[in-house]
């Protein structure tokens, strides 16, 4: 244990992880000022935390540019916290989740009186949970991560101290959400238990050496784990939870986990599939592709019917985590190391796409839902008579949901196909095209009833505020940007040298 | 593995089921996070067996454990405060009372 | 860049996005910017075809462009996505077609009132759709296109629809979805089964064309097998045949007569020209193997298609069962993989887009004065309207075949072509030509004679304005019925092309 100890300095701490030392630095800050603020004051909080995490950004520009020209990964403690492109750029989009859902926020908090540092703060914690999640190459360090991003998130959903439906839906939430804990740990303690490490790179060898000794205890911690993860990012048959905390939670928190939290767990999901499991995917496969497979089709069936935006959100986000499935269920039929580079292609192209559309649709339905007084999607009918900027660019991100062209969903959900079939995965393929077909009904019904003309009396002009303007601007700029031009993308991936140039 | 462990594992795994079935059949939300701890701990029984008896033993085990102890607390404290705020709303700590969406 | 094909396609387009920048209320420029829009790429289509090399085969004004680079999608190289278009002798009629049905229905659509901005900027983007479908030389931006040609089509029926409008607009938006589904599975197969191949991936068809071509056997034949039957399915859903035709009628029934005549026009001869360039340019072998399977389709189409139209109570339904019978021929053509099978399907797919045209548009004019289109109700318009119902009787005619007509010349030359592969089937395929005289005539019969139906005082004959589209439409069927090498002689090349892969 010496030589581990005397490599952490603060240097080298600030090198590798200093968009989250500033994260944590601000979110304590936060917490002091808290006290010292008047009313006015606390208006700024927010924005300070966008502050940071801006900072924050542009220190993982820093360390994805370096890495560049590094001869080998950064990495802190004997690889307990590594700093690789793989943990980078989830990182960025963790970063600019968190950006768009403050900037929800700070309109949503003008109207709902929630404590306003609390919540920032408890965002910015949450964050870096996230970005723990996605750049610890040990259990014990993504289980930190894992658990704070989830704590906060428990908080930040039954934050509405006065709605019920509120507290209940963190309820649900927190019970869920620690099962899926328990499981994950439970899954954990095996690994430790056969490896002697907690280290993820050393477990994946020694997993494999005693595969075929404890067959049994490793597939038992994989089905655990896979569970504990499968909760986190709403997979069937663990979904259950997903509406009624979206449908409870604050709008700009349902965006955040449908978004952030999903994309954090995700990055888990691969890193731990790629590394501890990888040995003999193509024994255990097929359960990740009936997974995928009954994810998309209970999402996009279930969605069909609701007639609540937020619950078909919800329903609208389990089939994406489908789809997100897809790239990494079909490793099981992978060739080369290629294929794996080309499912994290696919998958930070879907998540980049999934994370904007999503904070672009949820900021208008933020607007919506509060102007209407009420989450039933005929709050939309007649939107394009009372806006017709909010009801073009929530059309084009229900397009993009849908997986129709010219926008950035189009080409994520093409890229899927590719590798699927790239992977001979043909069926998957085919049931990710059928469930799309179905997810058509449903995005294009919202989109009628916002250009129907017929409102129930003369609705007044729908008044968007700059934040919420300012997000959709982001989300449509970048959702078109990508449909048109996905090589602005599809490049910086290429050219990532995702766990290292080895 | 030598006998010992299998059988503080066969302990965890009890553990670990009775929380499940808890956290399944269970009511009260109390019990619910009562259960929950038993899932926790029982894992904790699991990791220490482990770095004491698993294959390749060390300390890093129990380093682990104190984590989860941790996580452990923080998450029910959190539990307990929502039940709270729910208990304040709807004067009930029945699960079957959580109806307001639909379960 | 400097490529009309280029200004086709993306002409609309700039149209669409002008006009959303227009008032709401100046409908007279909203208008004006949608005839230029479709105007400007008619001429531009003239002087493409007046340019046109109509002595070789390969593809003309042809624009490479690269798009979009893939890394990992392939071994080694990347995977290369070019916007690449360019026109050959197959090619060339479709764009025809759809510069001249898209101006038409700007005309058509000249008297919308209903919320005239948005109707011109979702029609304008189903036409560059349309464009982009037959201009492209890139699976990935054919299909592109592909898709992009759903979404205005839902809102078109979804909000200038009949009274089942919804359910409708759903239901073309699935039926097309799934068929979009099976066409983008089979081009990734074919890219990557071309890929394989050769060693390096594109989605360039010519060059996809080319690999399938050299590699013959090659090429796994379960491969190519499973390949064409997941695209021969999704054609057959595109093209509403037989057991999946119902939304077509739907369709029809719902949509306005301009938009069906945008739909009966181009939009469903999209299947037919996938069937040609994919279906015989790259798998001729599986249009071989599966000829009388194919035959047989179209034959049960042509004699279902005719047989239902004769119990329909609409003539809109009953046209959209017509044209679903007249597509059963260009299979029929296909099947036979002859040269004047082929180019009788080519033939049958124009002849039977001008016509959809002329039909509906002509039916839309009826519906203003009548304000119904259910044959019963009609009758006796031939004393009010003479000159309209002298048209619709023209129409009528073309379509069930009559000499000197373009649909007359489509028929002869597809049952040549059949009638050299399979005799018998053709032999029952012509019962559907007796059938479709019968219903045709009936209906007409009818409509247009009879004690008048509908109170009709004061109904206005054809005017002015109506000429100019039923004019130019008749112009063009008359001239390929009278003089069809004007048709022949531009596809003739390619199809020659095609007859040497596949025999």
């Amino acid at each position: 244990m010496g030589p581990i100890i005397e490599q952490l300095t603060f240097q080298s701490v600030w090198d590798i992880m200093g968009a989250e030392v500033i994260l944590v630095l601000t979110g304590f800050a936060l917490l002091v000022l808290d006290l010292f603020l008047d009313k006015e004051q606390k208006k700024l909080v927010p924005w300070l935390g966008i502050l940071s995490l801006i900072i924050a950004g542009g220190l993982v520009v820093r360390n994805m540019i370096n890495i560049q020209s590094a001869t080998e990964i950064g990495q802190l403690s004997g690889y307990l916290y590594v700093m690789d492109d793989y943990g980078s750029i989830f990182k960025l989009i963790f970063i600019v989740g968190s950006i768009l859902t403050l900037l929800i926020s700070i309109d949503y908090l003008n109207h709902v009186k929630l404590p306003k540092s609390e919540y920032t703060y408890l965002l910015l914690f949450a964050t870096v949970g996230a970005m723990v999640m996605a750049s610890s190459l040990d259990l014990i360090t993504i289980f930190i991560g894992l658990e704070l991003l989830s704590i906060a998130s428990y908080i930040l959903v039954g934050m509405r101290r006065d709605s019920a439906k509120s507290a209940e839906a963190a309820m649900k939430y927190l019970v869920v959400g620690a099962v899926g804990t328990a499981l994950t740990l439970y899954g954990m303690s095996f690994i430790y238990g056969l490896t002697g490490t907690t280290n993820i790179a050393m477990a994946m060898d020694g997993i494999a050496g005693v595969w075929a000794d404890f067959e049994f205890l490793v597939m038992l911690s994989l089905v655990m784990m896979l569970a504990g993860i499968g909760i986190k990012i709403s997979m069937v048959p663990f979904q259950m939870w997903t509406p009624d905390t979206y449908e409870g939670a604050p709008t700009p928190i349902t965006a955040f986990l449908s978004a952030v939290s999903k994309a954090a767990a995700f990055a888990m999901l691969f890193r731990v599939v790629l590394f501890l499991f990888s040995s003999h995917i193509n024994e255990w496969y097929l359960i990740l592709v009936v997974l995928a497979a009954l994810t998309m089709l209970v999402g996009n069936v279930a969605a069909v019917t609701q007639k609540n935006i937020k619950r078909l959100m919800a329903y609208s986000s389990i089939a994406q985590a489908g789809y997100l499935l897809v790239p990494i269920a079909v490793l099981g039929k992978a060739q080369s190391g290629l294929n794996v580079f080309q499912s994290l292609s696919e998958i930070v192209f879907y998540l980049a796409a999934y994370v904007l559309v999503t904070m672009g649709a949820f900021a208008i339905i933020s607007l919506v839902t509060r102007d209407a007084d009420s989450e039933h999607i005929e709050s939309f009918r007649g939107l394009y008579q009372r806006s017709p900027f909010l009801a073009i660019s929530m059309s084009i991100f229900l397009l993009s949901m849908a997986g129709m062209p010219i926008t950035a969903g189009f080409f994520g959900k093409f890229l899927i196909i590719l590798g699927a079939i790239h992977n001979q995965s043909f069926w998957l393929a085919g049931i990710m095209f059928g469930t799309s077909v179905i997810s058509f009904y449903y995005y294009f019904g919202i989109m009628r009833l916002m250009f129907k003309k017929e409102t129930d009396g003369i609705e007044p002009k729908l008044q968007t505020s700059g934040t919420l303007s300012l997000v959709v601007g982001i989300a449509l700029i970048v959702t078109i940007g990508l449909g048109v031009m996905p090589d602005a993308l599809m490049d910086v991936l290429g050219k990532l040298a995702w766990f290292g140039k080895a | 593995m030598e006998p010992t462990i299998v059988r503080f594992l066969l302990l965890a795994a009890v553990l670990f089921s009775l929380g499940l079935f808890g956290v399944l059949w269970k009511r009260n939300i109390i019990i619910l996070l009562v259960s929950i701890e038993l899932m926790l701990n029982a894992v904790n029984i699991n990791l220490i067996a482990f770095s004491r008896l698993g294959l390749v033993p060390n300390i890093n085990g129990q380093v682990f454990a104190l984590f989860a102890m941790v996580i452990a607390a923080s998450e029910v404290a959190v539990g307990l405060a929502v039940l709270i705020a729910l208990y304040r709303n709807r004067n009930t700590s029945d699960v079957k009372d959580m109806n307001l969406t639909k379960w | 860049m400097n490529n009309p094909l280029l200004y086709m396609t993306l002409l609309p387009l700039l149209g669409a996005l002008l006009i959303l920048f227009v008032p709401r209320d100046a409908k007279s420029q909203i208008k004006s910017i949608a005839l230029a829009a479709t105007a400007i790429p008619l001429a531009l289509a003239g002087i493409v075809y007046s340019r046109f090399d109509q002595t070789v085969s390969g593809m003309q004004f042809q624009l490479t462009q690269d798009w979009i680079q893939i890394p990992y999608a392939f071994p080694d190289l990347p995977l290369r996505i070019g916007f690449d278009l360019g026109v050959d002798g197959l090619s060339m009629p479709f764009l025809l077609l759809t510069a001249v049905v898209s101006v038409l229905t700007v005309l058509a659509s000249w008297k919308t009132a209903l919320r005239t901005k948005e109707y011109f900027f979702w029609l304008l983007l189903l036409i560059t759709g349309l464009y982009g479908v037959f201009a492209s030389l890139d699976l990935f931006v054919f299909f592109l296109f592909l898709e992009l040609t759903l979404i205005p089509m839902y809102f078109l029926l979804g909000i200038w629809g009949g009274e089942r409008k919804e359910k409708v607009a759903t239901k073309f938006l699935l039926y097309r979805g799934l068929a979009s589904v099976g066409i983008l599975v089979s081009f990734l197969a074919l890219a990557y089964g071309a890929g394989y191949t050769s060693g390096q991936m594109s989605f360039n068809m010519m060059q996809i064309a080319d690999v399938f071509r050299q590699a013959g056997e090659g090429i796994p034949f379960d491969f190519k097998n499973w390949v064409f039957i997941v695209l021969f399915l999704a054609i057959l859903i595109e093209e509403a045949f037989f057991p999946f035709h119902t939304w077509l009628p739907d369709t029809h029934e719902q949509a306005t007569s301009a938009v069906s005549m945008i739909v009966g026009g181009v939009l469903m001869k999209v299947g037919a020209y996938v069937l040609l360039r994919i279906g015989v340019g790259v798998l001729p072998d599986m249009i071989a193997y599966f000829g009388t399977a194919i035959a047989l389709i179209g034959v049960i189409n042509i004699a279902y298609g005719a047989m239902v139209a004769m119990v329909q109570k609409d003539w809109r339904r009953l046209l959209a069962f017509s044209t679903i019978s007249h597509m059963g021929i260009v299979l029929l053509g296909v099947a036979s993989l002859t040269q004047f099978g082929l180019q009788g399907a080519v033939f049958m797919t124009i002849s039977s887009g001008l016509l959809s045209a002329l039909l509906f548009f002509l039916i839309g004019a009826m519906q203003t004065r009548t304000k119904t289109l259910q044959i019963d109700e009609l009758g006796g318009i031939s004393r009010q309207m003479p000159i309209l119902s002298g048209f619709l009787l023209v129409g009528a005619l073309g379509s069930l075949g009559l000499p000197g007509m373009s649909g007359f010349v489509s028929e002869i030359v597809s049952f040549i072509g059949a009638f050299q592969k399979f005799p018998v089937l053709a032999a029952v395929g012509t019962v559907g030509i007796i059938l479709a005289a019968v219903y045709m005539l009936w209906a007409m019969q009818r409509t247009t004679f009879g004690p008048p139906g509908m109170a009709l005082e004061g109904a206005q004959d054809v005017t002015a304005f109506e000429y100019v589209p039923i004019l130019i439409l008749l112009a063009f069927i008359i001239l390929i019925g009278v003089y069809p090498a004007v048709l022949g002689d531009l596809i003739n090349p390619t199809l020659t092309q095609f007859v040497k892969i596949g025999g």
